[in-house]
């Protein structure tokens, strides 16, 4: 501590005597968590957050064995020293930010002892796609950024050479990805390597450059990244194709299940808390699940009969399936049907949420289905909903609703947005718990519901079928990584629960196969966020104020569950004050 | 009264420091006036209290009655004495703004009761009957409190109508009616609110969907007084209007276009320019800078004529893009989504060019049927109140999609919602200002802003369509023709066809919006001349300010600037710009001496 910093402390303890104690263990946890900040920027390194915000910044973080026993004891450094602030001495809304951070650390050091790291990829996505696809999701308005940008490219070689010790390592013991599930994924890494530099989606930022910058200056850049994407990117792309077709690939696991492999049953379990953020087993999830599923379909059989539909749930799938009117006709159908979807949806906000971001998201077409991209730090971004368009019969409009709230707003957008730009510590802005946000989404889904939308039964059919395709995923997640389930079986019980195509229930498969238990988080959150809801309508009667819960549930961030719980208590509890 | 008291206990207490104590005794008597006048706005106008959560002011509209306009006058005389005892100089630097801006704004204020201003309370595509009928859909109806609200509009309606009706009355008595031609028509505006069955009523919609938070018993209660309501005061006092506007008003309309043919006149339509453009430039000097607009954008026009390779001339290449099938849509949904997609992307960008964006989000909706015909292709209209609990929206005229050119779709976006009008008005909103500078409107900044919104598209990458950014161009050539016309019919003695025919000749407009446009400026003196010179003002800052600056020039903070203070008076927007400018320049002073020492 500072000389200044502890008089500082003295003058706070003179004027606010009570608060005194506040005041010092608050300045002891400010300072624990700037230093853990600090350090997190340096290795470019945050735990738990999104992994579809990949960006490159200058130098690109380190994932040798040398960096992560480096992480691993900073963390440890730092878990000792937070034994040592006692949280009861804590502000109240440092209480939340302490026990937040604390579990984080303990989670994060619990990580160090899992072989997570073995699997830099997965069916959906890997490092090197994530690496190709960040040009065209940043900003490019200084000189600045392109002196970054080429600092990482440069840094490219070395990143790749560790990743791929890594997935080395993965076969070296064994674990490596189940060989049906990755089937045709070496396109995700030759589709960039291309013979003209300017042709590769790292050239991108030389494309379209600033008005602004002067042309010899433009000249200038554009010689650097064309030499260093053909000198420092494309052969290490070939290297990693080389890799992955010759060895990794001829290591591929034989069995579906994690659990199957040493350690695979507990990593599956970490797997869970990790991504539901609560300590339910495969077990309880998967009795969940086929519950849900039950309680779904009835909803589902209501609205075949509404819609006078004569024949079983399979046939109606079919004929859902099977017309031509479920599909737009062309890529800027699709793209402008999701846009006058979120932008009706963007006029209703302010009667369901007080407080709005200012941060803005764009619909963009993606590579690999719908997803959502969270703006980058700094504020000079969007955040991007994705739409996959390549194949218009994969994206159906009846559904195009509910995943539109899903991905833009209320959902994922809104509720990213908002935590960005929280007064909040800089960690909290960033975290990203999959149970809490992807419950959200999918409560975002149902809101839609609330507020008016899906007037068409096909379309409010269409939102019942994301449903319950969440509510199956708890049971085949659960049934292929803990039950013994098959891949074929799997698809077989999705294929006759869900409106899904086939492709689709295959890749969704292929998924959850290759990213054990992210799948679970949907539900669990969304049934969480639903059940907290009911608990404070009831508990404040007419007193409950929908604007106030939402602008409570988004406005502190991402939370785990059980924090989320505790906020919400205490909402309530302050709810009953104010009102009596 | 308490706080004059406390204002003078402050004086004693900072007795020995001059100069605070000169700006604390202005600047809480400033603050005074400032109080005042905002609290007699909110008083004159019930529903835009009630809009800002004044639940007293509910179900009442205003007055425009003879009493009222006085009682107006006299206000306001008030205020400007009042304004004349507090010492401009002796106020913080940033009242100081607020004190030229009021001071203009009372100044215009007492000047509009010396013009024929108030006989004029409807113009060929306006009227406070349309405006009326607007308020089903205005309205926030989320809880029984509003729909309390929305009744008592219904049944103050008839007293409001009489009075306006009063004014059309006098304007007929007066001769201060509008041109002939371009009203023609306009009864239709009322008629189509005198229905048989109430439930086809615009004013009936309300009670076609309540919130889950009203009972089955409340719905139907307050929808049997809805009903009687519409049709014992609402429809017949449409029927009221329609008569006196078909017997009297309409037969007798002006036979002449230019507003300077009526007695004072010209007087008049020089108030109008100061009060629309907040410049003081001569009709003359407009009409030549609209002409000489005209010429350098014809130049562009032809580049891009060339780039797409269209063999023909300039009047063939408008008939092609009138006529061409591929540049409209095919159904309103089709036009919305097209819209929407525009909007989503645009909205992508922003973070690009801001700083700082508001919080208030915008929606979209189609132009009402009953009005769509008759007014322009698309508007914008700001949230409710302080905007905390709706959104702006953006609306698109869905009808007659072959006078609706999608290539002019994004142009009119990037104006009508993001980064124009509702960029801009939703930061106004959210910015630390006095109420009466969070809430007030000047077209040449409002107008202009959104017509230099619409060249930012090309900064972002957006008009990649040649034909796209053609409609650019046409845009802003249509803009730069109503200085030209707008001075040509009401100073310089233009017919209203030469009117159009010269607008035909430069602009891709369709001949049914040249039209509407060309009756719009009849019956609107003035009013159009805002968004050209606005524009030019702005892009005259923004190339000032690069050249100035260099490569320290920062968009986004340029930007944040021009929104940030507000809406303001032209040369108010200027002084705070070169400020900006020079404080930019000291910093980069500072920062390169900083450089040098390290």
């Amino acid at each position: 501590m500072s000389l200044k910093k502890h008089m500082a402390t003295a003058l706070a303890l003179i004027i606010l005597p009570v608060s005194g104690a506040w005041a010092d263990a608050g300045s002891d946890f400010k300072e624990l968590l700037s230093e853990h900040w600090a350090e997190a920027s340096k290795e470019r390194v945050f735990f738990r957050t999104d992994p579809d915000t990949f960006r490159m910044n200058a130098r690109l973080p380190e994932f040798s064995k040398a960096a992560r026993d480096r992480r691993q004891a900073f963390n440890e450094a730092i878990l000792t020293r937070l034994k040592s602030i006692p949280e009861a001495a804590l502000s109240p809304t440092d209480q939340v930010s302490y026990k937040l951070f604390k579990y984080e650390r303990q989670f994060e050091a619990k990580s160090y002892t899992q072989p997570g790291h073995r699997f830099p990829i997965t069916k959906l996505f890997g490092y090197h796609t994530y690496f190709a696809d960040a040009p065209a999701n940043m900003s490019f308005l200084k000189a600045v950024d392109y002196d970054r940008y080429l600092i990482s490219l440069a840094d490219f070689p070395r990143y790749n050479r560790e990743m791929i010790a890594l997935l080395q390592e993965g076969i070296d013991t064994g674990y490596t990805h189940y060989c049906q599930s990755m089937n045709g994924y070496e396109t995700s890494i030759s589709q960039h390597i291309v013979a003209n530099p300017e042709d590769s989606a790292l050239y991108g930022p030389f494309v379209k450059m600033p008005a602004q910058m002067p042309d010899d200056k433009k000249a200038a850049y554009r010689t650097q990244g064309a030499k260093l994407v053909a000198e420092k990117v494309i052969p290490e792309f070939q290297a990693l194709y080389d890799f992955y077709t010759q060895k990794y690939m001829k290591n591929c696991r034989k069995e579906v299940a994690i659990s199957a492999l040493p350690g695979g049953a507990d990593y599956y379990q970490a797997e869970i808390e990790y991504f539901t953020t609560t300590s339910m087993t495969a077990q309880e999830i998967h009795d969940l699940g086929l519950k849900e599923v039950a309680r779904i379909r009835g909803e589902m059989t209501a609205i075949m009969k509404k819609v006078g539909f004569k024949g079983d749930f399979k046939a109606f799938l079919d004929s859902l399936r099977n017309d031509p009117r479920s599909y737009a006709k062309t890529e800027q159908e699709l793209l402008g049907r999701a846009a006058l979807i979120s932008k009706d949806m963007e006029g209703e906000l302010p009667k369901f949420f007080g407080h709005l971001p200012r941060g803005t998201y764009k619909i963009k077409p993606g590579t690999r289905g719908a997803f959502y991209m969270a703006p980058a730090a700094g504020g000079t971004t969007s955040g991007t909903y994705f739409l996959g368009t390549s194949n218009l019969k994969a994206q159906p409009l009846y559904t195009l609703e509910a995943l539109t709230f899903h991905e833009g707003v209320p959902g994922h957008h809104l509720q990213s947005a908002v935590a960005m730009e929280l007064d909040v510590p800089e960690f909290r802005k960033t975290l990203y718990h999959s149970a809490y946000g992807e419950g959200w989404g999918l409560y975002s889904e149902f809101l839609g519901k609330e507020m008016g939308f899906y007037q068409d039964p096909y379309s409010d059919f269409g939102r019942l079928t994301y449903e319950t395709w969440r509510a199956v995923r708890l049971v085949v997640d659960t049934g292929m990584h803990a039950f013994g389930w098959s891949r074929d079986k799997a698809i077989q019980y999705m294929l006759d629960n869900t409106a899904l195509s086939e492709p689709d229930v295959i890749a969704e498969i292929d998924r959850y196969i290759t990213w054990p238990a992210q799948a679970l988080s949907y539900k669990i959150g969304e049934i969480k966020i639903r059940a907290l809801r009911k608990k404070a309508e009831d508990t404040l009667g007419e007193n409950f104020d929908l604007r106030a819960f939402h602008d409570m549930i988004i406005g502190n961030g991402s939370l785990p569950i059980a924090i989320l719980e505790e906020v919400v208590n205490q909402w309530i509890a302050d709810q009953k004050k104010a009102s009596s | 009264m308490k706080k004059a008291v406390l204002s003078a206990a402050l004086w004693v207490t900072l007795g020995l420091a001059s100069t605070p104590s000169a700006w604390a005794d202005d600047t809480q008597d400033f603050k005074k006036i400032l109080d005042d006048h905002w609290h007699q706005s909110l008083t004159e106008s019930p529903t835009f209290a009630s809009e800002l959560g004044d639940r007293s002011a509910n179900g009442r509209l205003s007055e425009n009655s003879p009493l009222a306009r006085q009682r107006r006058q006299d206000f306001n005389d008030a205020l400007l004495t009042r304004l004349a005892g507090v010492k401009a100089t002796e106020l913080t630097p940033q009242d100081q703004v607020n004190y030229k801006v009021f001071l203009r704004l009372r100044q215009m204020e007492k000047e509009s009761y010396r013009h024929p201003d108030y006989l004029f309370p409807i113009t060929n595509r306006e009227g406070w009957h349309m405006f009326f009928a607007q308020t089903p859909a205005s309205l926030p109806f989320m809880e029984a409190a509003d729909y309390e609200h929305y009744l008592g509009l219904l049944a103050d309606y008839p007293r409001y109508n009489a009075e306006n009706m009063a004014v059309l009355a006098e304007a007929v008595e007066k001769g201060y009616t509008h041109y002939c031609t371009s009203m023609k028509g306009y009864e239709t505006s009322i008629s189509t609110h005198i229905v048989e069955d109430v439930t086809t009523s615009a004013f009936y919609s309300p009670f076609t969907r309540f919130p889950a938070n009203m009972s089955e018993a409340q719905q139907k209660k307050v929808t049997e007084r809805g009903i009687a309501l519409i049709t014992e005061k609402v429809i017949p006092a449409y029927q009221l209007l329609y008569k006196l506007y078909t017997e009297k008003y309409a037969p007798a309309c002006r036979k002449t276009v230019g507003i300077t043919s009526l007695p004072g006149g010209k007087e008049y339509y020089s108030y109008l320019i100061r009060n629309f453009t907040t410049t003081d430039l001569s009709p003359r000097q407009i009409h030549d800078t609209g002409l000489s607009e005209v010429k350098r954008l014809r130049g562009e026009m032809d580049k891009i004529i060339k780039k797409v390779g269209f063999k023909g001339t300039f009047p063939e290449f408008l008939v092609f893009l009138r006529t061409d099938p591929r540049f409209y849509a095919e159904s309103p949904t089709d036009l919305m989504e097209k819209v929407a997609l525009i909007t989503k992307r645009m909205d992508g960008q922003l973070p690009k060019l801001f700083g700082y964006l508001p919080r208030n989000p915008y929606g979209l909706m189609e132009i009402p049927s009953d009005i769509a015909e008759k007014t322009t292709a698309a508007y914008y209209m700001p949230s409710q109140g302080d905007g905390s609990k709706s959104a702006g929206n953006y609306y698109i005229n869905t009808s007659l999609l072959k006078s609706r050119p999608l290539y002019g779709l994004e142009a009119l976006s990037y104006h009508e919602a993001v980064p124009g009008h509702h960029l801009q008005g939703a930061i106004q909103k959210e910015m630390d200002l006095p109420n009466f500078r969070k809430y007030h409107y000047f077209n040449a900044y409002g107008e202009g802003w959104a017509l230099y919104a619409e060249r930012l598209g090309l900064e972002v990458g957006f008009y990649t369509d040649p034909y796209s950014d053609f409609g650019r161009l046409t845009y802003e050539m249509w803009r730069a023709c109503r200085l030209v016309v707008d001075t040509g019919m009401h100073a310089f003695g233009w017919s209203r066809q030469q009117a159009i025919d010269f607008m035909a000749e430069n602009t891709s407009l369709s001949l049914h919006e040249i039209t509407t446009e060309v009756d719009r400026y009849i019956t609107w003196p003035g009013q159009a001349l805002a968004y050209k010179l606005g524009e030019l003002s702005i892009t005259a800052l923004r190339r000032e300010a690069e050249q100035r600056l260099g490569d320290q020039f920062d968009i986004r903070a340029f930007h944040d600037m021009i929104l940030g203070n507000g809406s303001l008076p032209i040369a108010v927007m200027e002084d705070l710009a070169r400020d900006w400018m020079a404080a930019q320049e000291a910093k980069n002073i500072k920062h390169a001496q900083n450089n040098k020492q390290n």
